[in-house]
């Protein structure tokens, strides 16, 4: 019942990495079995402080599975985000759920498979009011408010842009805190996972389900 | 003479009717609180008084889940209900405003004491010195995508020590105290919008419940018909003991007028075929009813209370005096015109399955349950007193002239004496013993016993599904089993309660439980939180500081540590935690103790659970379904070995008067049906409750009342016998064996074996009868013919 923080996340992730939503949107789509690689940058300004707090790594989209985000910089953990679980594994440590595992979100990562199989914006729709929308040529941007009450208490607004994939995603809080986070070196390929990445997709799925 | 005995017992059964009138209206309440049930000695203590409060409180819980695939839409509409709630006058939660404000006290609070407040996980982390983890966690929480840092908490509490601790307070308050505007996505792509509140009423009173359910069916009348209107419809489920029992009392009373009906219709049939006229019933139902009042007035002057299922199997046992009244009426058939010899004719037998009956109630009472001792004294009572009516009365108000008996009716009744004494019979004679044979042996090798409450009653299966749902959906496990800690302070209190949650700890780990809720996982002991409070400056003191100062670029001060200050003690969190929270866990029992509750929520292994508390002192375990079961399992085996006693008991008696051989024929019958009856219901697939045995106690005393009828009768009238004895056993089955069609588990059960039992008895009853005379005893001179 209390899902506040990582609905935040979720959500965030939809647009992300499956911003194939609107008219406008990213031209290239990850099909199941496909993987999305790329680099993220996350910059997380808290009201109050001068200095963000930066980080960085890399993140996999893996098909219809699920999404890799691999913090390198300036610690290293990994986060695997599932339809069933969110998990955070940190260096020499049993990987710890940060959700609990009843409350598992299978309608959001609904949202987020489903648009990156190209699924249209009505899915969206749901959740988002559209403020605006740009594009110029190959480029897109648009913003979005919350639809729901509850989703308002987590955010206030957020903006995505981008070309062929998502590039730039802006999340501001109520409480005037806001995330920014960039991608970069976006490589589309055949779902073919290193072992370290199907390690961490086995913790969720097992090492008989992995591809 | 007669008419000075008869007025005599007008006068006392007219002073027990005042007598109970009165009772009444001063509100005698029948206690239905299963609890009440047990040995004296053992329904005193705290563990029951706090069963007593949980149950209660518990029962009181209310959850209604407003689903639709647009959340605007399930929110709105929940808002709506729960303000409505509010406004009535039906539920005692306060509403969401002042809970919040609740809430930000507490956190405050809880803040200020934040040096000695550790989540269970971070301080076995630091115990064990594991710090680097702790450390690497914390500084993952900061830049995790998932993470919701706040800068002012950060400064406040950089390695998110409260953070964790308020973050685990907060999932064990929500699965205590289910928060009330909470959304939740269902995998059916609807969201759903949680209301919870508590009655402001007992669940259990039918007023109550009719106000609740009026209200609530017209608020969803009125907004599902406004909602349907875009085409798709909101989806309300709920959960709650008030619709369970709302359901249960309609489908009760839908089954006593239906059922009722049949029985009243069957009996008024019946006795018109025999007799004639409604005259036998009148006569019938005033023995009866003056059994019942007169059994009322004694138990209200010999108990201070009287238990619901006592009255019920009490009265259902008064109901063996049917025997007596129609084996009188059947009198007029026999050729006898004086009323005073015609209650000559029965009185011997009749008198012997007074006292035969009065000395199996008698025994029940042996045991020291208050239950059983009610029972026994209401039945006994009872039983005497409509005995006593059909002796002094009935031959006053009797002035039906002699009549013949109904032929058809005749030859149906006697067809039982045929089968055992015709020669011709024989065949039959050995098909019904082989079918008597094979019943009890295939049933018997299929009898199976259950003490389950849950049998004990019909839960509507729509409410089922839908709690089923609920749970579901929103992950809320049920917990009824606890641990009742207490101390002489509450210090001692919240010690023992640390030593248990280390035990459930490790069983936790083993999965023998998923959750463990306690007060002290907010409050730690004041010895726990100067621990909790120096482990912290131990391992996270000035130098880790200054490292996540340089690993984050924060500006954390150095030397900001919490001060110790006094800890948090039980009374200040008392005073600002949720009611419903404090209730739970530290209810005001008015004991002269400090109490405490440690609930279990997915318990597994219960007798783990059971076991982790057995030797720690202050700690006991309450599992409250498993009592009632307990209770009932008890129940069920003193009444049966009650039973048993009580046939030894009429021994002596019966040999006195018919001689060995002869005790040997009249018991034959009844025990036959009470061995064989449990038999036959086996194979059906049920499994023997207490109510059961209950019945079998009643077949039992009806049973031997069919064969002292048939041992006593004179020769010359045993088909007119036999006639009193199928319309008594024809009555007793419309009245008790027809319940075998209730849907209520335990009241179908209960009509079954009557059902069963009576048949069998009767069939059985003429092999009591007379032979030849060359089993005489001593009494037996005393016959009268």
């Amino acid at each position: 019942m209390r899902r506040a923080g990582y609905h935040v996340f979720a959500v965030a992730a939809v647009c992300i990495f499956a911003s194939a939503l609107l008219a406008a949107g990213p031209s290239l789509v990850v099909e199941p079995d496909q993987v999305l690689r790329g680099r993220f940058e996350q910059q997380r300004q808290l009201s109050g402080f001068e200095t963000p707090l930066v980080s960085n790594g890399r993140f996999v989209v893996v098909g219809d599975r699920g999404v890799l985000w691999r913090t390198e910089d300036p610690l290293q953990f990994d986060l695997v985000i599932t339809p069933s679980r969110f998990v955070q594994v940190l260096p020499g440590e049993p990987p710890v759920d940060v959700v609990p595992a009843e409350a598992a979100t299978i309608d959001i990562f609904g949202i987020i498979t489903g648009l990156l199989r190209g699924a249209p914006a009505d899915e969206m729709d749901a959740a988002f009011h559209i403020v605006s929308t740009e594009v110029a040529g190959t480029s897109w941007a648009y913003a979005l408010t919350p639809k729901s009450e509850y989703l308002t208490k987590q955010m206030e607004a957020i903006s995505v842009a981008g070309s062929d994939f998502v590039e730039n995603v802006e999340v501001r809080k109520p409480n005037g805190d806001r995330d920014t986070l960039s991608f970069t070196d976006h490589v589309l390929s055949d779902r073919s996972l290193t072992d370290d990445e199907a390690a961490l997709l086995d913790i969720v799925y097992g090492s008989a389900a992995a591809p | 003479m007669r008419l000075a005995s008869a007025l005599f017992w007008l006068v006392l059964v007219g002073g027990s009717l005042v007598h109970v009138a009165d009772r009444f209206r001063d509100g005698v309440a029948l206690s239905s609180d299963l609890m009440a049930l047990l040995p004296e000695e053992d329904g005193q203590s705290v563990r029951a008084a706090v069963s007593q409060a949980s149950a209660d409180s518990l029962s009181r819980d209310i959850m209604f889940l407003f689903g639709h695939e647009d959340a605007a839409v399930a929110e709105s509409t929940a808002a709506a209900f729960a303000r409505a709630l509010a406004d009535s006058d039906l539920i005692s939660e306060t509403g969401d405003q002042s809970r919040r404000a609740a809430e930000q006290e507490l956190s405050a609070l809880l803040f200020r004491h934040r040096s000695g407040l550790l989540s269970d996980t971070d301080r076995l982390v630091l115990r064990s010195g594991q710090v680097s983890a702790l450390y690497q966690r914390a500084l993952a929480q900061i830049f995790s995508p998932i993470g919701s840092v706040d800068s002012r908490l950060l400064l406040a509490d950089p390695f998110q020590l409260f953070f964790n601790y308020v973050a685990t307070l907060g999932a064990l308050r929500d699965s205590l105290v289910s928060s009330a505007g909470g959304t939740v996505s269902g995998s059916n792509g609807k969201t759903y919008a949680v209301v919870s509140a508590k009655l402001a009423g007992e669940p259990y009173a039918l007023s109550f419940q009719r106000r609740f359910m009026a209200w609530f069916d017209s608020w969803e009348a009125a907004h599902t018909a406004t909602l349907s209107g875009d085409g798709s419809a909101i989806e309300i489920l709920r959960a709650g003991a008030i619709f369970y029992a709302y359901e249960g009392a309609r489908q009760g009373l839908n089954e006593a007028t239906v059922i009722g009906g049949f029985a009243l219709v069957g009996v008024i049939v019946l006795v018109l075929l025999a007799f004639g006229s409604l005259q036998p019933i009148g006569l019938t139902l005033l023995s009866i009813l003056s059994g019942l009042i007169v059994a009322l007035s004694v138990n209200l002057l010999v108990f201070d209370s009287l238990h619901f299922i006592a009255v019920l199997f009490g009265a259902g046992l008064i109901g063996i005096s049917v025997d007596y009244s129609l084996h009188y009426c059947c009198e007029r058939f026999g050729a006898v015109a004086k009323p005073r010899e015609r209650l000559d004719n029965i009185l011997p037998a009749a008198t012997l399955g007074l006292v035969t009956s009065s000395i199996g109630f008698l025994t029940l009472a042996w045991a020291p349950f208050p239950g059983l001792r009610q029972i026994a004294l209401f039945a006994a009572i009872g039983l005497a007193a409509a005995y006593l009516t059909v002796v002094i009365w009935f031959p006053v108000l009797d002035r039906s002239p002699d009549r013949k008996a109904n032929a058809w009716l005749m030859r149906v009744a006697t067809e039982p004496r045929a089968l055992w004494h015709d020669g011709t019979r024989r065949l039959y004679r050995y098909v019904a013993l082989a079918v008597l044979a094979v019943a009890a042996i295939v049933g018997g090798s299929a009898l199976n016993v259950s003490d389950d409450l849950r049998r004990f009653q019909a839960l509507s299966a729509d409410l089922v599904s839908q709690e089923q749902a609920i749970r579901e959906i929103t992950g809320l496990e049920p917990g009824l089993q606890f641990y009742v800690v207490t101390g002489s302070s509450d210090e001692e209190v919240l010690a023992t309660e640390e030593l248990l949650r280390e035990r459930l700890a490790a069983l936790r780990e083993r999965g023998g439980v998923t959750k463990v809720l306690a007060i002290s996982q907010f409050v730690p002991s004041e010895a726990r939180q100067a621990e909790n409070a120096a482990l912290v400056q131990q391992h996270l003191g000035t130098a880790a500081r200054e490292r996540l100062r340089a690993d984050t670029g924060l500006p954390i001060d150095i030397d900001d540590a919490p001060e110790n200050g006094p800890a948090l003690t039980l009374d200040e969190f008392r005073a600002h935690a949720p009611r419903a929270l404090v209730d739970l866990l530290i209810p005001n029992l008015g004991v002269d103790q400090h109490v405490s509750i440690v609930l279990l929520r997915g318990v597994s292994d219960v007798d783990k659970a059971q076991a982790a508390a057995a030797d720690i002192p202050g700690v006991e375990y309450v599992d409250p379904a498993a009592d009632i079961s307990a209770l009932f399992r008890t129940y069920r085996k003193v009444a049966l070995i009650l039973l048993g006693v009580s046939v030894l008991v009429m021994v002596p008696v019966l040999v006195w008067r018919y001689r060995p051989h002869g005790a040997f024929r009249i018991l034959l019958p009844p025990v036959a049906s009470v061995v064989i009856a449990p038999c036959v219901v086996a194979l059906t697939g049920e499994p023997i409750t207490f109510f059961n045995v209950m019945a079998l106690v009643l077949v039992f005393a009806i049973g031997i009342d069919y064969a002292f009828f048939c041992r006593e009768s004179h020769p010359s009238r045993l088909n007119i016998n036999a006639l009193a004895n199928g319309l008594a056993a024809a009555s007793t089955i419309l009245s008790f064996g027809l319940l075998a069609f209730s849907g209520i588990p335990v009241v179908h059960s209960f009509g079954l074996t009557v059902f069963v039992g009576i048949l069998i008895a009767f069939l059985l009853a003429p092999l009591a009868e007379r032979t030849n005379g060359k089993d005489e005893g001593l009494g037996g001179s005393a016959r009268n013919t």
